[in-house]
């Protein structure tokens, strides 16, 4: 297996002088070519680790090293930043209302004195973003446009420099529905024909149906389960994932079992697993029968490798 | 597919911008026609700045030379050449008037630039770098903003060179303050955009952000705030040259207030304090609606989306 | 009769650009306890819809048809009666609940402003009284009634929207309007909210119109099921039905895009519909779908096409429906 283009080691992200915990201990790494989705809730930090990747947090702990190169600051910062790009969640927040099309795809070329003919740069980005011909599109602003056609601006910004991978903070969330299987689409379509790597951060199970090679799922700053998506999502091993599953409206088959209480408060990270506090397995006393209550209340955990790359942070499938 | 030849996607992206910003201004142009009370309001300052302009060619310091004759025209009301009469040491009260046009709109103009060249970049400066810089700044606006405005108007009127100089500079250092918070809050309300956010994980260093995505989106509202504090400027100018703190040597509407003080009043000379004071009153409403219509029209633009 | 009946409404806003046609010709009814889903993007109507039962629209919006609430038609209604039908004989549960509740006024505060407002004119409740009220409501929300006290921002994003349904429960209504209820929330939490809406309308036999883009969560809520696409409802009939073998080619779009998590046809193809949702003021001629639809022929370019019968109690707006095709 060849290196990896992104290795996240340990790392620990705080906020509010270590009060907050955003993420607790994240290791993952992401392949050339490599879709991995980053599922979880609100509060759950995976928005918080894409950023570090692109270093607007700084680490509490351990290290972030694309394409061998360590995340760190400075003019490495700068070249970082060329190599990922992002894309954000709200396509309309994120152009400057005052920029033209032509200026907000152009702001990576110029910042990177990128070489080449920038208007033929700029038209050939948005032209493999779906927008075409791109000419009717670079004098426009982004109220003229509607939120698909901004999102594939957005993306063709972040295309046009050529970047190694990916970074999307749930691309299609705010978009209407009959959209999202383009912007889906076109996302994929890169990583085809440019061997591009995509971690995108999402609440929507479906999307890592859709497009990712693998899933992560997060709970409070840590990643609890990690594989295949067709493993995860077709046979998820720990409960926070079989919860979930279970409730997506697109899921056949499954049982509901909605978890009690709210999306927990990453300021204050219950001891033991930190799911345990709604944990079905505990609630119904199953855990304690099977004799492992105790360490699901007291021993907090890892990812325990499993079978093939699934791996699981959960007493139970550790003792069974 | 390649995009197709140059001439299709327009010379440059410097074209483009500039091409923009024309589009832009028109449009500024065309909504602001609309308001008709802009217009007569900018039609009445152009007619003073012209009236300013032509001081020197219509008349001569010369002429404000008392005239000692025994046939002075003292305190003539508006008859023949003295088409506004004259004041108490015979000089022609219109002349005066014009050439008191050009202290009030020059002090006015020089101190507002002065006042919002400091605000700008103190206001900036807290509002992009925050911390300590932002905690340092705001305690020295919030220090010049508590001086009171006369007593340092008095001292400084009294240490330095009397003068027009002075008087810029006194306005200048006290109304600054309201400028810099103005500015910093708006720069704080930009930095916070998701766009921003953008700008810089694409890469881009503190002055790219600045220059590109924070200060066009600050400089509209410090032309609406620039053109409401021209004619603060020029009452201050006003106030202080009608308290006796002004030039002695040039002539300005306050001055001219000040000249004529309670003794016009009393015996019924209007014509020396009515001129100034309505040129005074003009000056300062034709800034204040134009300035009002301006903020209506650049700023709604900024909520477009 | 009907609890709540739309007939032929037409609905357009006079904006400074133009009148804007948001809804264009729906009929809709709902009975006591019936659940009935309203699916579509933006643009297509459904938020002018659930605004329109209760006369919320601004002044300038020209209506014509009949909402008939309780069998009296709101837009004849004096204003007395209007008030007093307002949240007593329908409510609406609001997206965005954020910016629906006045930040400003505790929770408690704004459910029993709700009460007060509606009180019998035989007299109104005690201050006591009204609090117990409160108490109930928002514990049958599932919110601790000592949370009464607390603001807006400091709830969660589920326990707001709790606090909005136990708003629009205040009063007892008949039918319960929501409006994208969901759409905002994380996955668990919508399922909380859902299942709770569930509870309450099967407690009380509410009659709810759900309104959303998702049309597998309609699947589970209700029992029948509206597509709307540019003001019209282009497709109907029993959810499960139109989600599994959906008529008019929209529908069948929107049921894809949500991919069913194990279909292996899914994996990996990401299903959308070119184009954008139309501009409801810049409507295509003809059926307002063919510039993105699939099976469009040249008939589609010229004729709007209404609701056609697709036999067992659906419903279809598109050419093909009624006739064989492939």
């Amino acid at each position: 297996m060849s290196e990896p283009l992104v290795s996240i080691t340990n790392v620990q992200v705080q906020f509010g002088g270590g009060r907050v915990r955003a993420v607790d201990t994240v290791s993952l790494d992401v392949g050339r070519g490599e879709v991995v989705a980053l599922v979880g809730e609100s509060g759950c930090g995976k928005t918080t680790l894409i950023r570090a990747i692109i270093g607007l947090e700084p680490l509490a702990h351990g290290s972030i090293s694309v394409e061998g190169k360590p995340v760190g600051s400075g003019r490495g910062l700068r070249a970082l930043r060329k190599r990922v790009q992002m894309v954000f969640q709200d396509p309309s927040g994120a152009l400057n209302p005052r920029h033209s099309i032509y200026e907000a795809v152009a702001e990576g070329l110029r910042i990177h004195k990128v070489k080449g003919h920038e208007p033929t740069l700029v038209a050939d980005a948005l032209a493999a973003a779906g927008l075409r011909p791109p000419e009717r599109y670079l004098r426009r602003f982004p109220h003229e446009l509607s939120g698909g056609q901004r999102q594939r601006v957005l993306i063709a910004a972040a295309m046009a420099l050529q970047p190694a991978l990916l970074l999307a903070d749930e691309p299609v969330a705010s978009l209407d529905a009959s959209i999202r299987g383009e912007i889906l689409a076109l996302m994929r379509s890169f990583v085809d024909t440019q061997g591009v790597s995509i971690i995108a951060v999402t609440h929507d199970l479906g999307l890592a149906w859709n497009i990712a090679d693998r899933v992560a799922v997060m709970y409070l700053g840590r990643i609890v389960e990690v594989g295949p998506t067709e493993e995860v999502l077709r046979a998820p091993k720990h409960p926070y994932t079989q919860a979930l599953l279970s409730v997506v409206p697109e899921i056949e088959g499954m049982e509901q079992q909605i978890l009690v209480g709210e999306t927990p408060d990453p300021s204050r990270v219950p001891a033991g697993c930190r799911f345990h506090p709604r944990c079905p397995l505990v609630a119904s006393g199953e855990a304690d029968r099977r004799g492992f209550g105790d360490k699901c209340r007291g021993v907090d955990l890892e990812l325990e490798p499993e079978v093939g790359n699934h791996q699981v942070a959960c007493h139970a499938v550790a003792l069974s | 597919m390649t995009a197709t030849t140059d001439e299709v996607l327009l010379a440059s992206p410097r074209s483009i911008r500039w091409a923009r910003r024309r589009a832009s201004a028109a449009d500024a142009w065309r909504r602001l026609r609309r308001d008709r009370l802009a217009m007569a309001a900018l039609f009445v300052l152009l007619g003073f700045i012209v009236m300013a302009l032509i001081a020197p060619l219509v008349s001569d310091r010369a002429d404000f030379n008392a005239i000692n004759t025994g046939d002075n025209p003292t305190n003539r009301p508006p008859t023949g050449t003295f088409i506004l009469g004259t004041d108490s040491l015979g000089r022609s009260v219109a002349l005066q008037v014009m050439w008191g046009a050009r202290i009030s709109l020059a002090v006015g103009l020089a101190a507002t630039v002065l006042m919002i060249g400091i605000g700008v970049v103190v206001g900036l400066a807290a509002g992009f770098f925050g911390g300590w810089i932002d905690a340092l700044l705001m305690r020295i606006t919030d220090w010049f903003m508590v001086i009171p405005f006369l007593p340092l108007a008095i001292v400084l009127a009294t240490i330095l060179e009397r003068g027009v100089g002075t008087i810029v500079l006194v306005i200048g250092i006290t109304s600054w303050p309201s400028t810099a918070r103005l500015v910093r809050s708006q720069v704080l309300s930009v930095r916070e955009r998701l766009y921003v956010d953008r700008a810089r994980a694409l890469g881009a260093g503190r002055l790219h952000i600045v220059g590109r995505h924070i200060l066009p989106n600050v400089t509209p509202l410090i032309l609406a705030n620039t053109t409401l504090a021209v004619p603060i400027a020029i009452l201050t100018e006003t106030t202080l040259s009608f308290l006796g703190l002004g030039d002695p040597t040039q002539t300005s509407w306050g001055g001219l207030l000040e000249s004529a003080g309670t003794t016009a009043v009393k015996a019924g000379y209007w014509w020396q304090y009515l001129p100034p004071g309505i040129g005074i009153v003009m000056v300062v409403l034709a800034f204040t609606v134009i300035g009002r219509a301006l903020e209506e029209v650049l700023d709604p633009r900024l909520r477009e989306r | 009769m009907s609890l709540l009946e739309l007939r032929d409404l037409h609905v357009t806003y006079h904006t400074a650009d133009g009148p804007v046609p948001a809804v264009r010709g729906v009929n809709l009814s709902l009975d006591t306890g019936d659940t009935v889903g309203l699916a579509g993007e933006s643009g297509c109507g459904k938020s002018t819809i659930a605004g329109a039962v209760l006369r919320l629209l601004p002044k300038s919006t020209e209506i014509t048809g009949q909402v008939l609430l309780d069998g009296d038609d709101v837009y004849q209604m004096k204003p007395g009666r209007l008030r007093a039908a307002r949240w007593t004989s329908a409510a609406i549960v609001f997206q965005g609940a954020l910016h629906s509740l006045n930040p400003v006024r505790c929770i408690g505060q704004q459910i029993e402003e709700a009460i007060q407002l509606h009180a019998p004119a035989s007299g109104a409740m005690t201050a006591g009284a009204t609090r117990t009220r409160v108490g109930d409501l928002l514990d049958r929300v599932g919110i601790p009634a000592t949370r009464a006290e607390r603001y807006p921002h400091q709830l969660s994003g589920g326990q707001r929207q709790r606090v909005l349904i136990a708003l629009a429960l205040a009063c007892e209504p008949k039918v319960l309007i929501a409006d994208e209820p969901t759409t905002a929330l994380d996955v668990m939490v919508q399922a909380q909210v859902l299942a709770l809406l569930e509870e309450l309308q099967r407690e009380q036999g509410l009659a709810l119109l759900f309104i959303t883009h998702d049309l597998s969560v309609l699947t589970h809520t209700c029992e029948r099921l509206a597509v709307m696409y540019a003001g019209r409802i282009v497709e109907e009939g029993l959810s499960r039905e139109v989600f599994v073998t959906p008529q008019h080619p929209y529908s069948r779009a929107l049921a894809a895009a949500f991919p069913t998590i194990g279909d292996q046809s899914s994996r990996m193809n990401p299903q959308g519909l070119a184009g954008d949702p139309p501009d409801p003021s810049a409507l295509p001629t003809g059926c307002p779908f063919h510039l993105r639809c699939a099976l469009a022929v040249p008939e589609c370019t010229t004729n709007d096409v209404g609701l056609r019968d697709a036999g067992d109690g659906r419903r279809a707006a598109c050419v093909h429906v009624g006739a064989a095709y492939v």
